[in-house]
């Protein structure tokens, strides 16, 4: 299992306490955005394309603590921009550590191994370093040179120290299966802990015939990759997850699952979509319109997302509502 | 970091620098809408003269309300104001999507990528960023 017991127990006992409550809008994971300014440059993405004053604008610890709280869910992801810019960032995950979340540091890793010591090794932290494939294909993705090696460096660092390390990938239609393959094999070798993967997002707002294929051509590319997958693989992902890449299961989004909490307030619907926001965890619940999102809801922008701020939830909500989405992770871990 | 577009053929056309005068409340309801969807700042001309110019990151078209972080100092402060007051949508400010899709970087030059890479590089390093 590439995740400890104790955070596996504290997923399946909450999920399944929210299911005995009846609860079915409930958080998985807390996508906690403290600032938008980042150390790379990387084209098209949207989480840094602000002007200066909003870029430099941080949510403090306490509201960050307090976005932990009120949400309740037992994860929080850090992303950004690049987390470890914020000046408080060591306070910020020691409080939330010491609130038992499971926290996600997302870094580029650029400025990792200078600032370790700001953190000290728990069950609790994970860095998650964004790597999307070996040398070539990484510094091709963030548009810097020599990003990829920095990285290594900051994760053999991070793993000799005692850290929980998981690298975190995005592929995009063009990705050789083979060359991630040989990505994964090399990230092991690195001593990680787990790995994640997931099909970028990609919205055009002309709709073209294209689009029917986006769903098939992502899961091709991930049977591609996964099927006869390496034992010496772990990923820090849902099994079900994995299979509905592959196409093997078939999920609707759960968009409330990865709720975000930025400078602007509660975002609806979802990290990914930015229709407004809200100053409360229980307006975005309440106040959202979810039967107007996720893939069979008909929104066009949603309609090709498989990305797994929406979808790991559904893996996970499969693996603890049924027998038969038990039945469905047990056989999809012994299977690979 | 999921990227948003590193997609084929999006097809975007910038707002910046173009001005809305609305003339009825559908009209204002797409300027606002333009307005939030905007990467940059907007200047909204108010029917009291005066101007108020930040980045509008919320609004309700049914309460009629917008928020916007507005420069004050080193600092940027959230203010309301209500589609009401509004007489004019001024994009003003740079678009900061405009060039910057994964298609707009695979169509310049090695050169050219070089040396945007290294702007952005050099902006990091003097924020001590890296």
């Amino acid at each position: 299992m590439a995740v400890p017991i104790s955070q596996a127990w504290t997923v399946a006992s909450y999920v399944i306490g929210q299911k005995l409550k009846g609860n079915k809008h409930y958080p998985l994971v807390l996508m906690l955005e403290p600032l938008f300014r980042c150390n790379l440059a990387c084209a098209g993405c949207g989480k840094i394309q602000y002007p200066d004053h909003i870029l430099n604008k941080r949510l403090s610890p306490q509201e960050c603590w307090d976005a932990a709280e009120e949400c309740g869910a037992p994860m929080v992801s850090i992303p950004g921009g690049e987390p470890l810019i914020h000046p408080e960032i060591g306070e910020i995950v020691e409080g939330l550590v010491a609130r038992k979340k499971y926290v996600y540091l997302c870094t580029n890793a650029l400025l990792l191994k200078r600032k370790l010591e700001l953190f000290k090794p728990s069950k609790y932290l994970t860095f998650s370093i964004h790597m999307d494939g070996l040398k070539d294909e990484h510094d091709v993705a963030v548009c810097r040179d020599g990003t990829y090696e920095v990285a290594v460096e900051a994760i053999q660092e991070a793993v000799k120290l005692g850290f929980r390390v998981t690298t975190n990938t995005t592929l995009f239609d063009g990705a050789a299966p083979e060359k991630v393959r040989a990505f994964f094999d090399e990230m092991m070798k690195l001593n990680v802990e787990g790995m994640m993967v997931s099909p970028g997002y990609s919205y055009q707002k002309a709709p073209d015939q294209e689009h029917f294929l986006h769903r098939d051509k992502t899961k091709k590319l991930f049977s591609e990759i996964l099927s006869n997958r390496k034992k010496s693989w772990h990923f820090n992902l849902s099994p079900n997850f994995l299979e509905f890449l592959q196409g093997h299961v078939d999920y609707d989004c759960t968009p409330w699952g990865n709720p975000t909490f930025n400078i602007f307030g509660w975002q609806k619907p979802c990290y990914l979509l930015q229709d407004g926001y809200v100053p409360t965890f229980k307006q975005l619940i309440d106040e959202t319109d979810w039967s107007k999102y996720g893939q069979k809801s008909g929104e066009e922008r949603c309609r090709d997302c498989m990305v797994h701020c929406g979808y790991e939830a559904s893996s996970v909500d499969d693996t603890f509502g049924s027998l038969s989405g038990f039945i469905r992770t047990v056989k999809a871990t012994l299977a690979n | 970091m999921p990227q948003s577009d590193k997609s084929h053929g999006t097809a975007y056309s910038s707002q910046e620098g173009k001005t809305i005068t609305p003339q009825n409340r559908a009209e204002l309801d797409e300027a606002i809408r333009l307005a939030f969807d905007y990467r940059g700042d907007t200047t909204l001309q108010l029917k009291d003269g005066s101007s108020m110019e930040g980045y509008i990151f919320n609004f309700d078209s049914k309460s009629g309300s917008i928020q916007l972080f507005v420069k004050e100092g080193k600092d940027s402060v959230a203010k309301k104001l209500t589609f009401d007051q509004v007489q004019a949508v001024v994009f003003s400010g740079d678009d900061k999507a405009f060039g910057k899709s994964w298609d707009d970087w695979s169509a310049k030059s090695a050169r050219q990528r070089e040396e945007e890479a290294e702007r952005a590089r050099k902006l990091a390093e003097t924020l001590g960023h890296l």
